[in-house]
């Protein structure tokens, strides 16, 4: 009798050690998806994707910067729920399998870090240069706050997949601007 | 025959003061400190109110002086100082609704202010002058409002009603 309690504690702390969340776990941010209407909402951010596209330029509407390379051009719409005190998108970035981008601080005109405003939408664009091998894959557009690591907070994750994005010749990269999409 | 609990009762009086003494430290020293607020709030009287060394009244509130996209409306708020030999400069001005949770915060830098309506926020300045804050809000936004003016330390509320 005592041999099978033995083993059955021993499968016991076999199981809580086999289901116990690694450290980094308690750092872990939440992610938090779109819902029907197509707006992901988080603590300090609600965006929705208005536009994807792929490109080998990117442009600037004065047309006096340009760059060329395999980018990934999303639009984004914008606003903060509650508050405007430091309200912006501070980290942006690409998972795409398993490789984490930036968005690139080369155009002149990004989304990052522009100020947004409650109840008013702000309508801007992020530019992610990939390699030029990386054509295709599945990953997810990344969206968090003023801290450069979000730990226990709001990420917002939008899928991606990248043989579905459809190619332009060139994109035009505008200022953030105050509206609707 | 003394119980259990009788003979061990020294040391279960010991391990309640030792619990009692481990969650008052603990408050003591990391919670309430945690949680102290120091910020000194002012709520104006008859919408003038003392902060960052000078006086500030409350002159206008009016809607859609400059243009705002389809869906919103701005509020210019203007603010009259008195300036003053103490007179310094404030923080960051907030809209909060007075029945919800959102807060907008002075909008200028993005809508079409010209530079020389009014200052963007508080001065060191002897003489009097006057202030205007524009701030961005959505049509279904309709006060009462509660305008914030942080300085030094403290912070001054003005009601605002429309």
């Amino acid at each position: 009798m005592p041999w099978f309690f033995g083993v059955g504690l021993l499968a016991v702390a076999a199981v809580v050690t086999a289901i116990t969340p690694p450290d980094a776990a308690l750092r872990d941010p939440f992610p938090v998806g779109a819902a029907d209407d197509g707006i992901a909402t988080s603590r300090t951010l609600a965006a929705a994707v208005v536009d994807v596209d792929r490109t080998g330029r990117i442009t600037t509407s004065d047309e006096e910067w340009e760059a060329e390379g395999n980018w990934l051009v999303v639009t984004l719409s914008v606003s903060a729920p509650t508050t405007e005190v430091d309200a912006a998108i501070g980290v942006a970035s690409l998972l795409i399998d398993g490789r984490l981008f930036q968005a690139s601080e080369r155009p002149p005109a990004t989304l990052v870090g522009t100020d947004l405003r409650v109840g008013t939408d702000t309508v801007g664009m992020l530019a992610f240069e990939l390699p030029a091998d990386l054509r295709s894959g599945t990953g997810e557009l990344r969206l968090s706050g003023r801290y450069p690591t979000p730990e226990l907070d709001d990420v917002i994750v939008f899928p991606v997949d990248l043989a579905d994005v459809p190619t332009a010749t060139a994109v035009e990269i505008d200022e953030p601007r105050l509206g609707a999409p | 025959m003394t119980s259990w609990w009788h003979r061990q009762r020294v040391a279960l009086i010991a391990l309640l003061v030792a619990v009692v003494a481990v969650v008052g430290v603990h408050v003591w020293f990391d919670v309430l400190p945690a949680s102290t607020d120091d910020t000194a709030v002012i709520e104006a009287r008859n919408g003038s109110a003392e902060i960052a060394g000078q006086s500030l009244a409350l002159d206008s509130a009016r809607w859609d002086e400059f243009d705002a996209p389809a869906g919103s409306r701005t509020l210019s708020i203007r603010i009259e100082s008195g300036g003053g030999p103490d007179a310094t400069t404030c923080g960051l001005f907030t809209l909060a609704e007075a029945g919800g949770a959102r807060v907008w915060s002075n909008a200028r830098s993005v809508l079409d202010v010209p530079f020389d309506a009014g200052e963007s926020f508080c001065q060191e300045e002897s003489g009097p002058y006057v202030i205007l804050a524009v701030f961005l809000l959505p049509d279904d936004a309709e006060g009462p409002f509660v305008l914030e003016i942080p300085g030094d330390g403290e912070v001054a509320r003005f009601p605002v009603e429309l």
